[in-house]
């Protein structure tokens, strides 16, 4: 059952919130701002997705211990895609340099991985990609780091 | 259709299974396609730089991380900070009820414990071996400092050169108190103080950046001592400096020998390659 947000919930479902989801609230603040390359983006999205995980926690009881990782990233992708409309403003700060030249999908595989720790088969699942294009979008990103020598 | 790997460009396979590479975990026929490609001149080297490439980027990722008031935010989404101190209010309460059955008998018990040690210490005098328990002691007092800094501070102060001269000056001190000699853009000096355990004194440097509702704070100890004095953890080797980290549920502490028979201790809420990365700014700044 969905709860409401700001809602005081079942104290279970709190607990689990707090254990597995908040914890990786950092990781997925980085991986929104892969995305957005915008503090302000990343805040929103990160918002956002922790709003989608708190009015569905019942759904997650079995999931969130090990799995919390890899739901936050697949939400935080499907919100960061149904606000795409929305543009941010970027910054000039060397990740961003980093991150800029490449397209979005090869920022959320690369970042999903080197970054967030997702192996490929979960990351291809999370990110809604085949296996196949994962790899793609993933190699890509990797050589045009590589080769551009990004200062980080 | 499952998706085989080989379907790949040369070159995706190669990128892509870098990590499964350094990992040791690609299967046979992947890796019977990689090993190959890895001994042209081409991508001689390729694993070592991808290394060092993710490292970097793992690291510059760190700086990016949410405001305290970002995670009370979302930590609200489930409980609202006056619910959840109800419901704490509550557990307290139902909890001491339930205590109270047994607390007079506990109360008997435990003050003939203490008369008893309170006699043993009357006798034989009080023992020497009392301890400084730096990463106990100190994880503690870097969560005091962070209720009412100002009230533990002996030297509110935002002068660098004031707090140096503070330290260098404060009378019976059987080491050279340290500062860090630099840190990163954002942050200040915020005040210092020389903790007296008795056991041990302690120099204490208060470090803060943001505003009023964004204020972030963290801890620079210094003490007489070795590294190899503190319980031993996983070392870590950040370009050169050697340290060890702990971690308590709110805190985490970075330790390194800062100088020959000195031990700095930097606390904080930030993740120890952070807290590492502010040593090794103030170790660049000295040098």
């Amino acid at each position: 059952m969905a709860t409401s947000a700001n809602q005081p919930i079942d104290e279970s479902l709190v607990n689990i919130y707090e254990e597995h989801f908040l914890r990786h609230a950092d990781t997925v603040y980085r991986f929104a701002f892969a995305l957005t390359l915008s503090l302000d983006g990343a805040s929103q999205c990160v918002r956002e997705t922790y709003k989608v995980i708190a009015t569905n926690l019942a759904k997650y009881v079995d999931t969130a211990e090990g799995g919390a990782n890899s739901i936050l990233i697949e939400t935080c992708w499907r919100v960061f895609n149904d606000q795409k409309s929305k543009a941010f403003a970027s910054g000039q700060s060397a990740v961003t340099k980093a991150l800029q030249p490449l397209a979005i999908s090869a920022r959320a595989a690369l970042v999903a991985i080197d970054v967030a720790g997702l192996d490929a088969v979960s990351a291809a699942r999370v990110l809604q990609m085949s296996d196949k294009d994962l790899r793609v979008h993933l190699a890509h990103a990797r050589r045009t780091l590589l080769s551009s020598g990004a200062q980080l | 259709m499952a998706f085989s790997p080989t379907e790949l460009k040369n070159e995706d396979l190669l990128y892509s299974y870098l990590d499964e590479y350094l990992d040791g975990e690609l299967t046979p026929d992947v890796l019977a396609k990689i090993e190959p490609l890895l001994q042209t001149p081409e991508y001689s080297g390729l694993p070592g730089r991808f290394q060092a490439l993710r490292g970097k980027l793992q690291l510059a990722m760190q700086s990016y991380y949410l405001k305290e008031d970002e995670l009370t935010a979302l930590n609200a989404l489930v409980m609202p900070p006056s619910e959840k101190q109800k419901a704490e209010q509550t557990s307290i309460d139902a909890l001491s009820r339930g205590n109270t059955n047994s607390f007079y008998r506990r109360g008997a018990v435990l003050l003939l414990i203490v008369l008893a040690i309170g006699a043993s210490i009357w006798k034989f005098g009080r023992t020497k071996d009392q301890k400084f328990r730096p990463l106990e002691y100190l994880g503690y007092e870097a969560l005091a400092m962070e209720e009412d800094a100002q009230e533990r501070l002996n030297l509110p102060s935002h002068d660098p050169v004031e707090v140096r001269q503070y330290l260098e000056s404060y009378p019976g001190l059987e080491f050279k108190a340290q500062m860090l000699a630099g840190v990163p853009a954002g942050w200040q000096i915020d005040g210092a103080t020389v903790i007296d355990y008795e056991v041990a004194k302690v120099a204490a440097v208060m470090y803060e950046r943001g505003g009023a509702k964004t204020k972030e704070l963290f801890f620079f100890f210094s003490f007489a001592g070795e590294l190899s004095d503190l319980p031993a953890s996983e070392p870590g080797n950040m370009r050169g400096l050697i340290f060890q980290t702990y971690a308590s549920n709110e805190l985490n502490l970075v330790a390194w020998q800062v100088a020959p028979g000195v031990v700095a201790l930097l606390v904080g809420r930030r993740s120890a390659p952070e807290l590492a990365e502010i040593a090794l700014a103030s170790r660049a700044a000295k040098e």
